[in-house]
């Protein structure tokens, strides 16, 4: 690999872990366009770069929210039954899916993400009326902003394990943490507020990512250099991204992001349809 | 075991993990900047990345560091398993060997 392209994609991994942070993005949706779009890697090798630096950076985050106690480990390690299951066959279709359909399927994701971005959908978990049927679920964590004990049940749990085999899907089917299909099934349906739910979310993402970063290797999709490389680079980018999070906060920045994730969906398409080609 | 304990546990798991992981990467990633870029690629099995760390092949260096990313939530599940045996919760021991079962069938039917 020529030194010009390996630090080149090592400063994108970099940017990309920045902005994932910055933003509440895992990095993928920024390292897959990227490494398929300006560095001219095939789909399937961009995704199993990204989900091995998912793994990285997920890794990194967890120990933090672990630490403080936002993860519901009993929660998460339920759900995880039915991530992994469906990263595995997530990937296993990427396999044999065609390039330019999975690039399509990617530019929805992006699409619907950068909606997502704009909309901000926050809700607060509202108190149980109905009893719960996994009172081993329940837990409590103590909020550092209020200073107050948050407890709270966990509550319709077979329909969290659907969303989580599909959420498993697209992490393995496009490389990312699918974060932005859990967080709001825990937090709206299942009761758990958006703290422990993104946190939770999180803890259950490397194990996920693991079961289709697999399914890469032994199909020889993944590159250990540019893994390795992406890696190092979110796993850093994110560090320091977290260090200025708090200029984030700022609407104006989300909605030129929204913008610029638009574009690259577009960009995607029209390298799907064979209109453009990278760099 | 309190709830407490387990967090722990799992935190140390996933910070060990990832100091291992993230500087063998690092310290692969420099030997590879700093080669001519001509070494081989090392399959993902003990036996050769070790044969080829001894032969100074960065890709093996590489590979131990994304070996050791990919055991590190393997771990994490393992250590809660323990806890879980430990703590007779039988709802959550089926759970994460539900999951090892999955990673399992992961390996075999991708290989």
């Amino acid at each position: 690999m020529d030194i010009i392209i390996f630090a080149g994609i090592l400063i994108m991994a970099l940017l990309a872990g920045i902005l994932g942070s910055l933003l509440g993005l895992g990095g993928g949706v920024i390292i897959v366009p990227g490494l398929v779009l300006i560095f001219g890697l095939p789909i399937q090798e961009a995704i199993g770069a990204s989900l091995v630096a998912v793994i990285a950076t997920s890794t990194g985050a967890a120990s933090y929210y672990v630490q403080e106690g936002l993860s519901n480990i009993r929660l998460g390690m339920f759900l995880e039954t039915a991530t992994t299951l469906g990263s595995a066959i997530g990937a296993m279709l990427a396999i044999y899916m065609d390039q330019s359909l999975l690039a399509v399927a990617f530019a929805a994701l992006l699409i619907y993400s950068a909606i997502h971005m704009i909309r901000r959908p926050e809700r607060l978990a509202t108190p149980d009326e109905e009893s719960p049927s996994f009172p081993e679920l329940s837990a409590s964590y103590l909020d550092k902003n209020t200073g107050e004990e948050v407890s709270y049940c966990v509550r319709k749990v077979p329909r969290g394990l659907v969303a989580s085999f599909f959420a498993g899907n697209m992490s393995g089917l496009l490389g990312v943490g699918g974060g932005a299909i859990k967080v709001p099934v825990m937090n709206i349906w299942m009761g758990v507020p958006l703290k422990a739910a993104a946190a939770t979310s999180n803890f259950m993402i490397g194990v996920t990512a693991l079961a289709g970063a697999l399914v890469y290797y032994a199909s020889g999709y993944l590159s250990p250099v540019v893994s390795a490389n992406v890696a190092v680079g979110v796993f850093f980018g994110a560090v320091m991204g977290s260090r200025i999070a708090h200029l984030a906060r700022s609407e104006y920045l989300r909605a030129i992001f929204a913008l610029v994730m638009l574009a690259i969906a577009v960009l995607m398409i029209l390298n799907a349809a064979g209109v453009i080609s990278a760099i | 075991m309190e709830c407490s304990n387990i967090n722990k546990y799992i935190r140390i798991v996933l910070l060990v993990g990832m100091f291992l992981s993230v500087s063998v990467m690092i310290v692969g990633l420099i030997m590879f900047a700093f080669s001519d870029g001509t070494w081989e690629v090392v399959p993902l099995s003990l036996t050769q990345i070790f044969e080829g760390i001894l032969r100074g092949n960065p890709i093996a260096v590489i590979d131990l560091g994304i070996l050791l990313l990919i055991a590190t939530p393997l771990t994490r599940v393992l250590a809660a398993l323990v806890i879980f045996a430990i703590n007779k919760e039988a709802r959550f021991v089926l759970a994460a060997i539900l999951v090892l079962v999955v990673v399992g069938i992961a390996i075999i039917v991708g290989g």
